[in-house]
């Protein structure tokens, strides 16, 4: 059993749970990290788990599974990122040129009205 | 018949002036609107000392989502046509004339004002040059259409792709080849006018620079290959 990443996955775990708490993560988002965390604590609990896994995947160095995982696990949530604010460019676009014209047509509104 | 003139303008106080004197008068059919892109100088004050409709951006967005945001504008009040002029002074108010004259005889989709259909209207740098016949054929090879000037950012739209533009997505950051190739694709008919231009006066091009070319021509490329596969995949689909 590994105390040190025990206590820190868990100090982790603690973290989101107060960043949701506060409304500064969102529920569904933290999912992943969660998910994340827990894997992390259980392969701390029973390090022999990894051993066999890594035995049964025919990979001789039992290590190199752990960084694996944890890069594509890295890549999956980058590239879900990448993908989320290239979404999220087009819709600030399409709300700033919407309010641009608005912004203009109350000001124009206002205008008409100080004149007459 | 509406015709909206929509012209993107960032930090052209010394320009606008003369633009907007010559399409009053050049051009009185059309209603103006310039899209202030967040200029740091006095271009709105300029603009509005001239009672022309002037919309300014929450934020610096740039000349391609700069001009949809005119193209939305242009939906919103059911113009019929939307003529793009640059706010630098480089499109002649006149010529804009044959380019609306142009699109309603023709009964086309777009109408793109032409530098190279009459030799000697305008000397571009040799790089440029480079690569508009590049994009040229580009263009032939993937639409068997030929386009003579790919780069003019002076053109006529009609409703239809007034209506195509002013939706999410639909114009993109480089609003060139790219989007030409993406039109003809989807069976827009596409027309030119040969047209004079000018070379520009003051302020600098948006296109100056080393990088921002290069980077201009590696998304224009990707952006491309990935229209052709998209055409492509179809096909196969409808097969």
């Amino acid at each position: 059993m590994n105390y040190f990443f025990i206590v820190i996955a868990i100090i982790f775990i603690i973290y989101i749970f107060r960043m949701i708490k506060k409304k500064n993560f969102s529920i569904k988002e933290s999912l992943f990290w969660v998910v994340g965390t827990i894997a992390m604590i259980i392969f701390a609990v029973f390090p022999k788990l990894l051993d066999n896994i890594a035995l049964g995947l025919n990979i001789t160095y039992p290590p190199s599974l752990l960084f694996l995982v944890g890069i594509f696990f890295l890549l999956f949530i980058n590239f879900r990122n990448t993908q989320k604010i290239s979404k999220q460019n087009e819709r600030i676009t399409e709300l700033a040129q919407k309010s641009s014209i608005l912004e203009f047509e109350i000001d124009k509104l206002n205008k008409g009205e100080t004149n007459e | 018949m509406k015709i909206l003139t929509i012209i993107p303008a960032y930090n052209e106080a010394e320009n606008i002036q003369k633009v907007l004197d010559e399409l009053k008068q050049d051009f009185p059919e059309t209603d103006i609107l310039v899209i202030n892109d967040c200029s740091k100088d006095n271009t709105k004050q300029i603009v509005e000392s001239n009672t022309v409709n002037c919309i300014t951006t929450t934020f610096n967005l740039h000349y391609a989502y700069a001009v949809q945001t005119g193209i939305k504008y242009a939906k919103k009040y059911n113009y019929d046509y939307c003529l793009m002029f640059d706010g630098d002074g480089q499109h002649i108010a006149k010529e804009a004339k044959k380019l609306v004259d142009k699109i309603q005889k023709s009964n086309c989709d777009i109408v793109i004002g032409s530098r190279y259909l009459e030799k000697g209207n305008y000397n571009a740098p040799k790089l440029r040059k480079i690569g508009t016949s590049f994009f040229i054929g580009l263009i032939k090879l993937s639409c068997h259409t030929k386009i003579s000037d790919p780069l003019s950012g002076f053109q006529v739209i009609n409703k239809r792709v007034i209506e195509k533009y002013s939706r999410m997505g639909e114009y993109p950051e480089f609003p060139d080849a790219n989007l030409i190739i993406e039109m003809l694709l989807d069976g827009y008919t596409i027309e030119e006018v040969s047209v004079k231009m000018r070379n520009r006066e003051f302020g600098e091009s948006m296109h100056g620079g080393i990088i921002k070319p290069i980077k201009y021509m590696i998304v224009m490329l990707y952006t491309i290959l990935i229209l052709i596969l998209n055409k492509l995949f179809g096909r196969r689909k409808q097969k």
